[in-house]
């Protein structure tokens, strides 16, 4: 298998494929710059028009990084998780660790501290709920992917219930601001923040990318990766910490946007193959350029009709990407 | 010596009048309100014209040019704002969302805020709304109007028969006014005392059995899904040991009625006919 992976993947059509869909992420990036309820031209706002230079730079653009960073983060962290755990199903949600990040963040939210200590808080709940999840599902010392998820789910449902119980002893206001975590919110936020957001996102990501080989190893079987000298358990807890730092980041920075982290690494399988030195770049290039888009769906999409409202990104997310989805695992069994 | 004086004095009063003018021109022309109760103010200061956004739940006075939609009740649209021009956006410490309140302010927006949460800091809020739209004089008069008409009430109504009355703000889960909120100073003023003013947070959610226990002898029912003509179930209905509920006190409103602003007088005026008679 691993053979045949290598002789698909050549160098020349990882550049090609990144480079493509870096080519792409770009453009989907330039496309939003133009998209919104207002009208605003780069132009105006290069030279020196105070309205059009607010509309794209303080308002678009900051929220289209944002978007991209988030889908970033959530995509290959997703791609990598299911290397890890050997298991199609697992993802940042199922998981238990974006649930974990957002008691964190929650808390945090409820004990009135701003996003920078949010962050942490998200990052902690993401690292706590992980290893707690990891410690339970590999009791005995053999991990098996079934019970992990299990455990992940069985988390999910207690952090869900913790976050509930904050959410109903603090005032209404960060009620308010809890129920947008929960739904998933890309707001405009400073530069600053979203440096910081960088940071652990682009850090995260070079990580797995550096990883991305020895998953392929992993791929085969903990034995099988120790016997070619993968160091398993070191594999797992770099891989482990750096997708929950993206993840708790993001889930601080926009709360929990779900089925990005389930579904782009598994269209990106189907598009590009299972090897992950390719999955793993590739997923959260696409990932970055699907939640850029469907951000910018979501807040123009009925901004011009009776409604006048922004829509929370998870609905088109989910509306998108499911269908997507299917027609792409139908054409994959037919091809079979 | 007198030329020296009356240049001296033409100095003072050019100077005089060119630092008062930027003053008088930084009135705001453009403003964007971020709360119904706010847009309500506004209006009443008969500065409505000048609004250029609203949000979805505002409403205009019949006649009046319906301002852009320009933010839902809690999430400002920033670029939607941004494209506006407000010269100032007004929005209140209860609904508008910090981080769309901080990027309005990167945006070079000038933003300001009010709290809304009693009955005296609202009507501080409409005194300082009214200062920082340049016309002071009109905010001093209306919140002189809203305390002469809610003394009148008190007048009136101050000697009836304490009552025991609770306001339902929401259903599923049932959600009250409790203390320290502008409701529970509100009906004060027609005699009524808040059921839930021994709750320990402002707007507590409750189950069946403490309304039952808090026994009240008027339920206000102001929560949001009332369909007129529909009879609509209540988790109070047929719960007969509730004194209101047993006597046929539950009286149902608009909660738009209601807002922390000006419109409150009118409000407690048609609550007080629905509870007292005319």
């Amino acid at each position: 298998m691993e053979i045949e992976m290598r002789s698909h993947l050549t160098s020349r059509r990882w550049i090609w494929i990144n480079a493509g869909l870096l080519a792409f992420l770009i453009a989907s990036i330039a496309f939003a710059l133009f998209l919104g309820s207002e009208e605003a031209s780069l132009r105006a706002a290069l030279s020196g028009d105070e309205r059009a230079y607010a509309i794209i730079f303080v308002s678009r653009l900051p929220r289209i990084l944002l978007a991209a960073l988030v889908g970033m983060a959530l995509a290959s962290a997703g791609g990598a998780f299911q290397a890890l755990l050997r298991n199609q199903l697992a993802d940042p949600f199922i998981l238990g660790v974006s649930g974990g990040a957002a008691l964190g963040a929650v808390a945090a939210v409820g004990a009135g501290l701003g996003f920078t200590l949010q962050s942490i808080a998200a990052f902690g709940g993401a690292i706590v709920s992980m290893l707690a999840i990891f410690n339970i599902g590999n009791a005995r010392r053999r991990l098996s992917p079934t019970t992990l998820l299990l455990t992940g789910v069985i988390f999910n449902a207690f952090c869900f219930a913790l976050i509930l119980f904050v959410n109903s002893i603090v005032t209404m206001e960060e009620a308010y601001q809890i129920l947008f975590l929960l739904m998933g919110n890309i707001e405009p936020m400073g530069m600053g923040t979203i440096a910081v957001l960088a940071l652990c996102v682009l850090g995260g990501f070079a990580m797995l990318c550096a990883c991305s080989w020895r998953m392929n190893l992993l791929a085969m079987g903990d034995a099988d990766a120790a016997s070619m000298g993968v160091n398993v358990a070191r594999l797992r807890a770099v891989v482990f910490i750096a997708a929950s730092l993206m993840v708790g980041a993001a889930v601080a920075a926009s709360g929990l946007i779900g089925f990005v982290g389930l579904a782009v690494p598994h269209i990106m399988r189907l598009l590009t193959g299972a090897d992950h030195r390719l999955l793993v770049p590739a997923s959260g290039l696409a990932g970055a350029a699907f939640l850029v888009l469907a951000d910018a769906a979501a807040r123009t999409l009925l901004m011009h009709t009776g409604y006048a409202t922004e829509l929370p990104v998870g609905v088109i997310t989910a509306m998108v990407g499911a269908p997507l989805f299917m027609i792409l695992l139908r054409r994959q069994q037919k091809t079979i | 010596m007198s030329t020296i004086m009356k240049s001296f004095r033409l100095a003072t009063i050019t100077l005089l009048i060119a630092f008062s003018l930027p003053v008088w021109a930084e009135a705001p022309r453009r403003i964007v309100s971020l709360k119904p109760s706010i847009t309500d103010t506004v209006y009443a200061l008969g500065l409505g014209e000048r609004l250029v956004g609203v949000t979805k739940y505002c409403d205009a006075p019949d006649g009046a040019k319906k301002p852009e939609i320009a933010a839902d009740y809690t999430r400002p649209y920033t670029e939607r704002i941004i494209g506006l021009r407000p010269d100032i956006v007004i929005g209140s410490e209860e609904n508008s969302s910090r981080r769309s309140i901080d990027a309005l302010r990167r945006a070079g927006l000038s933003v300001e805020i009010f709290p809304f949460t009693t009955l005296g800091e609202t009507l501080d809020s409409i005194e300082k709304i009214s200062a920082v739209l340049g016309a002071p004089e009109r905010g001093k008069k209306l919140r002189g109007e809203i305390e002469g008409r809610l003394d009148a009430l008190k007048k009136r109504y101050g000697d009836k028969k304490p009552a025991n009355a609770v306001v339902v703000w929401g259903l599923k889960p049932t959600i009250l006014a409790g203390p320290g909120t502008f409701m529970d100073d509100a009906i004060a003023y027609i005699g009524l005392t808040n059921a839930a003013r021994g709750t320990s947070v402002r707007y507590p959610k409750i189950g069946l059995e403490q309304l039952i226990a808090f026994d009240p002898d008027i339920i206000v029912d102001l929560s949001m899904d009332i369909k007129p003509g529909s009879a609509q179930e209540r988790p109070w209905s047929n719960v007969d040991s509730i004194k209101a509920v047993r006597e046929g006190r539950v009286i149902a409103m608009d909660p738009g009625m209601f807002r922390a602003g000006p419109r409150m007088p009118n409000a407690l005026e048609k609550l007080a006919a629905r509870i007292y008679g005319n």
